[in-house]
């Protein structure tokens, strides 16, 4: 036997987690790095690490624009990520009982892998206040026109918006293919008219997908947390803060003024939050993962 | 009733295709004009972004980058994956990996971005095509990891265990029989990540700083942030370029992709 | 255990959780030898043939093959790789992504042969099973007889020293199975390979095995060669699952019948008494039946009847008998079982 066979076959099966454990090991070191540094005041390049205690905490925690970036961005979650898996699961239901869903789904699911720069150019030029299709349209019925991305009010229901357009298709093609899975004898019992087709929805079909549901809303949940590319590039966090969130305070305030400590303290409360919806979906993967 | 359903889909279906139709009339707009439909359309802009903007040099940074990202990311996915999916760990290492897997999946790239941007800066690798790569490990790492456990953990296991009985041991099994069985898995993995990094503009934007190596996406992006008014024509049609990749990805999968996202799902 | 045995198999113990699947199975096998595992599903045969290949790990128990112990349920412990059994296993796991060719050289490969040695052992054995001329196909292209000879090619190309097959012949058009079968029992017999089959067709295990090994409630109840298990089975399970013998729970009114057997009431341990269907000859006394349905045979017709105290019976005749005529029976030879179902007595009479 070989010198080599004979290392292969001590080689422990947990030897294989190695790759992966060390490509995340360096992640998760990042995180320490950033509790860590968040007690320091660090401008990268310019000065050295300096001791602050909670210093960076209780400043961010008193900064009105950042706890209004904070409260921006739970808005989006709840509210973006809440109407996208209720209008998914509508348009879901509504193509299980197309008989011609096969000509619907291509194209209703161009908008999923639209990169976000596309979104927003569609976007700024719908609403554009000069010339915007929409306004175009306003005007032209005799409605006077609006200019909802320099509004406090309205800025950030219309990135929602785009992010409703943009990410339904993820929730309708998940839930559709849970729906798809309901073996057809359950179903086909009964004739089908308007009113059954109602009942047989509610009662049988979306309760026997509610697992599928569960995860897909737990995915939504976490991804919603990532609409930097959207926001950056629709508003810049304006206008004033009204679509500031926490990703642009860490990307502007931080990293464009190389203030280490500042965004290491912005990345733990980051964390903090999100592993509200992290945790729970941790816990999911590890009961369907288990063997 | 099923024709009033089909009615009802109609309407979502132009939801859908008019903000599509207008970037596509957008794109055939002269400079100056900005009326939808356009009175004079024309593809000067195709052509303008294409021969003067060099457009198509930020779109194979992005390739680059991208396809250096996922080599990396399945190379460590893998025999990963496979230990997750199907050999015998102690139970307390196996859930520590899961959990490390589905944080790291999970955590707002955001939160990873100043420390992740001080070890590459630590370690000259801005403005590196190896230093995006390793950057993009955020997303592609455990995203990669996540979709090849599922696609495993769906294998049927007496196919390994065939060859088990016929003398192969683990790393012979992972590479006669595993990885060639998990290459549908790999190929989504393929497709979603160029999807979802096609898209990226946090890292790409601060890992890179000089000119010939920025991105589609970051290149489109400070076009469009620009204050003052730029040639809509020509942004739109740099847009539809961009986007031609991923529409021919999805294509090439149309049966799959739904496949695809919903066989990550179940994890 | 003898030292002529070549497998030998020790109190092995299996559960899943609550659920007891092998509770001390005990047997040997010799060189040559085709063991035959007969079992209803779901009785622990796939789970056996598993724990010999070193698939999973008995609770308890010794595994010891050729002399060397595989396994001895703590720390001895020989992977599957390294035991040098081949498996047929009952969807046949062949690997979708490789031509019958590679399928069947891939032990060899394994083994780091020569590539010439390899090409060559391949041919030789596809000629034998006869697929030489689909190598170059991938499974999914092969009719299911085909994958089956790729699944057999496969395990014994390497001349293992022990051969498993789980219920190889259950995925092959029932038309086809009697020759299948026959050349399968040729071909391991002249290459001289030891083996250990499962199966739940008791026709199929009599046809092939040297022995016979009945599993049930996870253990033996009777090991022997076919003809030992049709004529002597150890209980009431093994004379029903093997002979399909009828069974009748015993009842004043045969104490007549009983009687020209010499079987007085003095035998209180008896409960059942058994006659298999081709022991029957119809007479004028006997047991009274009601003739319910004839199905013919071919060479003969199975006569199905109901005796006054409403059980069924079913007995061979040469010739068709008339449905609701009565008729009177009498069995040439009756077992007699126990109220725990084991053999108590075999009784034979002159007709
Ligand atoms: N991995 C397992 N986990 C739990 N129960 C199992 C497992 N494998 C088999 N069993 C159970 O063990 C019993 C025996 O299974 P098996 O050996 O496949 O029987 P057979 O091959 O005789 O049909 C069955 O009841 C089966 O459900
Ligand atoms: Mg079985």
């Amino acid at each position: 036997m070989s010198f080599l066979t004979k290392i292969r076959r001590k080689t422990p099966n947990e030897f294989f987690l190695i790759p992966g454990l060390i490509g995340l090991g360096i992640f998760v070191f990042a995180i320490c790095y950033s509790i860590y540094m968040s007690f320091y005041r660090y401008k990268l390049g310019f000065m050295q690490p300096n001791y602050v205690g909670l210093t960076n905490y209780s400043m961010l925690l008193h900064d009105p624009v950042f706890t209004t970036a904070v409260k921006n961005t739970l808005f989006f979650v709840a509210i973006a990520s809440t109407s996208e898996l209720l209008y998914g699961i509508f348009l879901a239901v509504l193509l299980y009982w197309s008989n011609k869903r096969y000509l619907f789904i291509p194209f209703l699911i161009v908008p999923m892998i639209l990169p976000a720069v596309n979104l927003v150019v569609i976007w700024r030029f719908l609403f554009h206040p000069d010339y915007g299709f929409v306004n175009q349209i306003l005007t032209s019925i005799g409605l006077s026109a609006i200019n909802p991305l320099n509004n406090p009010k309205w800025a950030m229901p219309t990135i929602i918006l785009m992010d409703i357009w943009q990410m339904t298709p993820f929730v309708m093609i998940i839930v559709l293919a849970g729906l798809s899975t309901v073996p057809p004898e359950v179903l086909t019992a009964a004739r089908i008219d308007g009113a059954r087709k109602f009942q047989l929805t509610l009662k049988i079909l979306l309760p026997m997908t509610k697992n599928v549901i569960l995860a897909v809303f737990l995915l939504r949940l976490i991804d919603a947390f990532r609409i930097f590319a959207k926001v950056y590039l629709l508003t810049r966090g304006g206008p004033g803060v009204a679509t500031e969130t926490i990703e642009l305070q860490i990307y502007n305030r931080a990293l464009r003024g190389l203030e280490i400590g500042l965004g290491s303290t912005m990345s733990v409360i980051f964390i903090l939050i999100s592993l509200v919806v992290i945790i729970p979906y941790t816990i999911m993967v590890l009961k369907n993962w288990r063997r | 009733m099923a024709s009033l359903i089909n009615v009802f889909l109609i309407v979502v279906l132009l939801t859908v295709l008019v903000p599509l139709g207008v970037l596509v009339m957008i794109s055939l707009l002269p400079p100056g004009e900005w009326s939808i439909p356009p009175k004079s359309p024309t593809l000067d802009n195709f052509v303008y972004v294409f021969k003067e903007f060099r457009f198509y040099r930020n779109m194979l940074n992005t390739f680059l980058f991208i396809g250096l990202a996922i080599l990396i990311s399945l190379v460590l996915a893998l025999p990963t994956a496979y230990a997750i999916a199907r050999l015998q760990i102690k139970y307390y290492v196996w859930v520590f990996t899961v959990v490390l897997v589905i944080l790291v999946k999970s955590l707002p790239p955001g939160s990873l971005l100043v420390p992740v941007y001080e070890l590459l800066w630590k370690l000259r690798l801005t403005n590196t095509v190896l230093g995006v790569a390793l950057s993009y490990q955020v997303y592609t790492l455990p995203f990669v990891i996540w979709i090849l456990t599922s696609f495993l953990l769906d294998l049927p296991r007496e196919v390994e265990t065939a060859a088990r009985i016929d003398g192969a041991g683990r790393f012979a099994r992972l590479r006669h029989i595993i990885f060639p069985l998990s290459i549908p898995g790999i190929i989504s993995a393929v497709i979603l990540g160029f999807l979802n990094l096609w898209n990226e503009y946090m890292y790409s934007s601060v890992i890179v700083s000089s000119r010939n190596l920025q991105t589609a996406a970051v290149v489109l992006g400070q076009l469009v942030t620009s204050e003052y008014v730029y040639d809509w024509g020509i942004l739109a049609s740099a847009n539809i370029i961009s986007v031609l990749p991923a529409i021919f990805f999805v294509s090439f999968v149309q049966k799959n992709i739904s496949k695809a996202i919903t066989g990550g799902i179940k994890g | 255990m003898s030292s002529k045995s070549f497998v030998e198999i020790i109190d092995i113990h299996k559960s899943y959780g609550k659920l007891v699947v092998l509770e001390g199975v005990n047997f040997d096998v010799r060189k040559g030898e085709f063991i035959v595992i007969l079992g209803p599903s779901g009785e622990g045969k796939t789970t056996l043939l598993n724990i010999i290949a070193g698939v999973i790990r008995p609770d308890k128990g010794k595994v010891i093959i050729d002399g060397q112990v595989v396994d001895d349920s703590s720390n001895i412990y020989i992977p599957p790789e390294r035991r040098d059994v081949g498996y047929v296993f009952q969807n046949y796991a062949l690997y979708p992504h490789m031509t019958a060719f590679d399928n069947i050289a891939f032990p060899l490969k394994m083994k780091k042969l020569p590539r010439d040695e390899i090409e060559q052992r391949v041919e030789k054995i596809a000629k034998l099973l006869k697929i030489d001329h689909v190598l170059h196909h991938k499974p999914s292209q092969l009719s299911g007889g085909q994958q089956q000879r790729v699944a057999v090619a496969r395990a014994i190309v390497k001349e293992p020293k022990l051969l498993l097959m789980d219920e190889p012949f259950s995925n092959i058009d029932p038309a086809l199975r009697a020759s299948v079968r026959l050349e399968l029992r040729l071909l391991l017999k002249s290459l001289g390979i030891t083996s250990i089959m499962a199966t739940h067709d008791q026709e199929e295990a009599m046809t092939l095995a040297d022995r016979l090994l009945i599993l049930r409630r996870g253990k033996p109840i009777q090991i022997g060669s076919p003809m030992e298990v049709y004529e002597k089975p150890s209980d009431k399970f093994v004379a029903e699952f093997v002979g399909g013998m009828n069974i009748l729970e015993l009842k004043s009114e045969y104490s007549s019948l009983l009687r020209e057997y010499r079987v007085e009431g003095e035998d209180v341990s008896v409960k059942f008494m058994g006659f298999r269907p081709e022991s029957v000859i119809i007479s004028n006394e006997g047991l009274e039946a009601e003739v319910l349905d004839a199905e013919y045979k071919g060479d003969k017709w199975t006569i199905i009847a109901q005796i006054r105290s409403g059980e069924i019976i079913r007995f061979y005749n040469k010739d068709p008998v008339n449905t609701k005529s009565t008729v009177y029976i009498k069995p040439t030879k009756i077992y007699l079982f126990s109220s725990e179902g084991k053999t108590v007595k075999i009784l034979t009479i002159n007709k």
